[in-house]
């Protein structure tokens, strides 16, 4: 409940003081979105698992965007920066998927 | 065999952890160390939370803000092409309204009309003109209206009107004995070419739109049968049947050809006995490049 409040406050945040990011951050915002909600989705089902811990939750979060940030900026070094996207998008689309489905799972136990 | 077995397995066994094990297998790792909660989980948590909702908007706001400054860009550049267009423009009247008045000062100081210089003039197409001849026009079909509202910088490719038509058209006309030519209000000159840049046909790096209005000064039967009898004329009766272009051409009792600025000649030097006899406009390079 807590960690919702903190999210809108978030989005609230950003909508108010709109904080402009460098140029070269742009093309890793999707990604690090797709990790960030990675992150979450698996925090929430850890929650209802009964077994969510802040410190797993705050680094998986963490080296989530960091390390899909990093696959992307190397692609680009590479020139393979789209394939390589699709494929941080693919794998951590599977697992919000499958969170996503466990929490469901819980919530309406169907 | 058994190591491409195991590599299969190995595969196998990282897809199925992918698809079956989706939560961090961090969670399960320290639920089963039994830590204590500390003081600065609640805040921990509650700063990630910060960041992710964060990250949404901050990401939302440059994927959906940043495209009206593209937008607003592209309307500033559009407007600075209109407005170089419109100088390009002004500056051409002003140079056929100054090529006008050399003529009325040259016909001033010489004495009567120099019939030879009219002749240079008007095959050239320095001069406007008139008098009679044929008209045609060839338009595109017009299906090609609901290929118009295609997505901006999508190109056409289903033009049937190519510039060897058009070209054709100004060669057969040429060759039938026409004095001057005028292709969408364009005065054809010695120099002027007809080609494709893009998807739009160009005469002299003014792009022409369909339909296309192709005036010609001669006798006007001469014109009409001579162009009747053309292979181009059945090509485009062809067009028109199949394709379903709209293409007629007439007689006209009186057309009037504007006059075009002919820019300076660099390397050609008048002859010896260029006054003997007008140069003929078939000997352009248009109607030289025949297909």
């Amino acid at each position: 409940m807590i960690a919702a409040i903190a999210l809108v406050i978030g989005v609230i945040l950003g909508i108010v003081f709109r904080p402009t990011v460098p140029l070269w951050i742009e093309p890793y915002l999707p990604i690090a979105v797709v990790a960030a909600l990675d992150a979450v989705f698996g925090g929430i089902r850890a929650r209802l698992d009964g077994i969510f811990d802040a410190k797993v939750f705050v680094v998986s979060f963490i080296s989530n965007v960091l390390v899909a940030a990093l696959i992307v900026f190397m692609g680009d070094k590479l020139g393979v920066g789209g394939q390589l996207s699709t494929a941080v998008v693919v794998v951590l689309g599977i697992r919000i998927f499958g969170n996503a489905a466990a929490i469901r799972r819980h919530l309406f136990r169907a | 065999m058994t190591t491409t077995g195991s590599r299969l397995d190995l595969s196998r066994a990282a897809l199925n952890d992918l698809l079956n094990n989706t939560l961090d297998g961090g969670y399960r790792a320290a639920a089963a160390r039994h830590r204590p909660a500390r003081w600065f989980d609640g805040p921990l948590v509650w700063l990630a939370c910060l960041a992710v909702g964060l990250l949404l908007v901050v990401a939302y706001q440059q994927s959906h803000l940043a495209a009206p400054a593209r937008d607003a860009a592209r309307k500033e550049l559009i407007s600075r092409i209109g407005s170089a267009q419109s100088t390009a423009n002004r500056l051409e009247d002003q140079a056929k309204q100054l090529s006008s008045e050399v003529a009325s000062l040259r016909d001033a100081q010489l004495a009567g009309t120099d019939k030879a210089l009219r002749n240079a003039e008007l095959a050239a197409g320095s001069t406007a003109t008139t008098g009679p001849g044929m008209q045609l026009e060839i338009g595109e079909p017009t299906s090609q209206a609901s290929a118009g509202n295609a997505r901006p910088g999508t190109t056409l490719t289903t033009a049937v009107i190519r510039d060897t038509d058009i070209r054709a058209v100004v060669n057969e006309l040429w060759a039938d004995g026409a004095e001057a030519i005028a292709v969408n209000g364009l005065r054809l000159t010695p120099t002027s070419f007809i080609r494709l840049a893009g998807e739009s046909i160009q005469i002299d790096f003014t792009p022409l739109t369909s339909p296309y209005t192709i005036s010609a000064i001669g006798n006007s039967n001469e014109l009409q049968v001579g162009f009747a009898q053309s292979q181009i004329a059945r090509r485009l009766k062809t067009l028109a049947a199949v394709d379903g272009i709209s293409f007629r051409f007439g007689g006209k009792s009186k057309l009037r050809l504007p006059s075009v600025t002919v820019g300076d000649l660099r390397y050609a030097e008048p002859g010896a006995a260029a006054s003997s006899a007008p140069p003929s406009p078939t000997a352009s390079p248009t109607a030289t490049e025949s297909r």
